[in-house]
């Protein structure tokens, strides 16, 4: 651990007594030292700063220090009872202290130690190293260590942190973006409405009702809403339950809500539909952008600007996102098809045969094992032994 | 001119003249090749499909798409065009190896730099008679042939930068953005990327209730907690992020969290470090301002009746 360092950083009172022979010399009045829990580490300053964007521009121009940045006084070491003073007058005063509202827990105070030359019992003996010693305090993973984490400190993105892989949920959603990027577009002149329903996830009945709405591709091909009332149903459902924000506030983030419908729904769902839907065009940059936007939101997916240029179908976007299944190997499809496994003189292994298995098969592999440990050679392997000189030498390959 | 004329008219009669001695030759070559190199063979390829149609045209890209993203939630905010001469330039390798070289070539600090016989210390006194003790003659004792003599042909200081045209540079730094975007490693945030810490943690470390160590483990934590969470972090290759000017908190906290990636200002970039993490993250400003900067191939100073031909935009506003 960086005890010394940090003690030295911090009063370097400590310091003396980690080394033996200074701690002998040192004179000692105090009959106890401290180990201050929160001052730690690092021998060197730097110039620290964390602003806050909330600050006014004068608080921002001002270069704000820390107190822990500030260059720390540069003591001699030998003068430990100095220090200690100097070390307990640098705490802040408790009182004074103004209470700041916090999730996270930070260490408290000063843990005392009695020190080597103050301890009575007679068959105390102190350690020759450090090695086996029970290690006290230290900050080292503090924040890893449970409760110490604030809940609200944890990373909350625009989507799912975990991406929704299941194929035809991933439909579901897509059919769900496309058509609410369709109808964003069309009101989009209602700013805050359309900011807000975009980042909204909504309920299963609002995703019933979006998804009932019939995609096709129309006279260019291009894909639109069947019918006409469509955008106006598909609207009102999504802004339905809106939260309420003032004007120019920005919006709360909000973590992602999990799908509100299962998979056996969502495969119903997507085989009811047909594939018909999906040959309808995407051409449009905004569409397509307010479709990523969307995607992003309720599936997690994040779509790159060049993906998305390739893009020209909603069949290539399920494409994009749905990842084909993982291809089944020789012995998983010869099982599946029932072949092979009724003829007598064949047999199908999951694996390469080894000559390990061959042994094995006929039992001979434990009476090798045995008879190679006795010998103390290697069972598998060459253990680092090489081919016989005497081989090298006789095929002339010096 | 006679002369050339009719020195042209007799190399025609002579071409004629092997076409004639040679009727055939042309069939010659589509003689029957051997059985054994006629048949089918099992893992021949069908001949690909790539004959385009004269119906449709084909159209070059006029202008690719670039969504804007918040920081750090990744929310897309605004989708813009871009040029395809800024951000979709064919990959050139062979550019962008030069570029590295020269910028490589350019940052060698060239102060080596080993003592000749004129600079070693001592007296020039000559070592011992120049005949008669059958020994080597010996000059010196800064002799390069001796032990603790000058170095004959040594490191001398030197400036080891090459050049290269400046627009082949400029080249290098767009097909470096454009290789980047194709892969989407191209990351644009909003102005102002910076790294918003907790309103609680800032008031905690103004009071000093923190110290160095749990500042940095905090910083560090949270920063961990992010890159980990959009998969940029270390398992993901690191990202690099660009921004104008230095910002305190992404700064800072990039040092901490160094091994999750790095924060550079705009001016620190080069072409090499645009390739060297797993993707870039960058100030959609700083971008607009380091095409500008680097676009000298597609700007020009001929102007023909008044009018110089337009450089292209960088970044429109499609949509909100």
């Amino acid at each position: 651990m960086s005890r010394v360092t940090r003690l030295r950083s911090a009063a370097s009172a400590l310091s003396t007594s980690s080394s033996p022979a200074a701690a002998a010399a040192g004179p000692r009045a105090a009959p106890a030292t401290c180990l201050l829990n929160g001052q730690a580490s690092t021998t060197t300053t730097r110039p620290q700063l964390w602003q806050s964007r909330l600050q006014t521009t004068t608080q921002q121009q001002q270069q704000r220090c820390l107190s822990t940045s500030t260059p720390r006084r540069e003591t001699a070491l030998s003068n430990a009872d100095s220090l200690e003073a100097d070390f307990v007058e640098a705490l802040p005063p408790r009182r004074r202290r103004p209470k700041v509202k916090t999730d996270l827990v930070i260490p408290k105070g000063i843990a005392f130690v009695t020190r080597v030359d103050a301890i009575e019992d007679p068959s105390y003996k102190p350690a020759d190293s450090g090695s086996g010693l029970e290690e006290i305090g230290g900050l080292a993973n503090w924040w890893d260590k449970p409760g110490h984490w604030g809940p609200s400190k944890e990373f909350v993105a625009f989507g799912p942190l975990d991406k929704i892989t299941e194929p035809a949920m991933l439909e579901v959603l897509t059919k769900r973006a496309v058509i609410e990027a369709l109808v964003l577009k069309r009101f989009a002149a209602q700013k805050t409405k359309s900011r807000l329903a975009m980042a909204a996830t909504g309920d299963k009945e609002e995703l019933l009702k979006v998804v009932g709405v019939e995609l096709a591709a129309g006279e260019d091909g291009a894909a639109t809403l069947k019918e006409e009332a469509g955008f106006q149903a598909v609207w009102d459902a999504m802004t339905e339950n809106l939260p309420k924000v003032a004007k120019g506030e920005p919006l709360p983030v909000s973590k992602p809500a999990e799908p509100p419908i299962s998979v056996t729904e969502a495969q119903q769902l997507a085989v009811s539909w047909g594939s018909e839907w999906k040959q309808a065009s995407l051409r449009d940059p905004v569409v397509k952008f307010y479709t990523a936007k969307r995607i992003q939101r309720l599936t997690g997916h994040i779509i790159s600007d060049f993906k998305m240029l390739g893009i020209n179908t909603v069949g290539n976007l399920l494409s994009q996102l749905i990842k084909p299944p993982k291809a089944k190997k020789l012995v998983e499809e010869l099982e599946a098809r029932g072949q092979l496994g009724e003829l007598p003189n064949v047999r199908v292994y999951p694996r390469r045969v080894t000559p390990v298995d061959k042994e094995k098969m006929v039992g001979r592999w434990k009476i090798i094992t045995r008879e190679l440990e006795k010998r103390d050679l290697p069972v598998i392997g060459t253990g680092g032994y090489k081919k016989s000189v005497e081989m090298r030498w006789a095929s002339g390959n010096m | 001119m006679a002369g050339k004329g009719l020195k042209s008219l007799s190399e025609a009669m002579n071409g004629l003249r092997i076409a004639a001695a040679q009727p055939c030759r042309a069939l010659s070559s589509a003689r029957p090749s051997p059985w054994i190199s006629r048949r089918s063979m099992a893992t021949e390829a069908p001949v690909a499909n790539i004959t385009r149609s004269v119906d449709e045209p084909w159209q070059p890209i006029s202008s690719v798409p670039v969504t804007i993203y918040s920081f750090p939630t990744l929310e897309p905010r605004a989708l813009e065009s871009w040029s395809p001469k800024h951000l979709h330039l064919p990959l050139r390798r062979d550019i962008l190896h030069l570029a590295v070289v020269y910028e490589g070539d350019k940052t060698r600090q060239g102060t080596a730099c080993a003592k000749t016989r004129w600079e070693v210390h001592g007296s020039h006194r000559k070592m011992g008679p120049q005949k008669g003790s059958g020994r080597a003659r010996r000059g010196s004792k800064q002799s390069p042939l001796l032990r603790g003599g000058g170095k004959s042909h040594g490191p001398r200081p030197r400036d080891f930068s090459t050049k290269l045209n400046r627009k082949v540079y400029d080249l290098a730094w767009r097909t470096a953005l454009s290789y980047r975007y194709r892969r989407g490693e191209l990351i644009v945030a909003e102005d102002g990327l910076e790294l918003p810490l907790p309103d609680d943690f800032l008031q905690l470390a103004e009071l000093g209730r923190l110290g160095n160590e749990l500042e940095d483990s905090f910083v560090r934590k949270y920063i961990k907690q992010i890159m980990e969470g959009l998969a940029w972090g270390k398992a993901n290759g690191r990202t690099t992020f660009i921004t104008g000017d230095r910002r305190p908190n992404l700064f800072t906290g990039m040092e901490a969290a160094g091994e999750d990636g790095r924060a550079m200002e705009l001016e620190d970039v080069d072409v090499k470090d645009l390739l060297e993490t797993g993707r870039i993250v960058i100030e959609r400003s700083a971008l607009k301002e380091m095409i500008k900067k680097h676009q000298s191939d597609l700007v020009t100073r001929v102007a023909i009746k008044g009018l110089t031909s337009k450089t292209p935009p960088t970044g429109q506003l499609i949509a909100v």
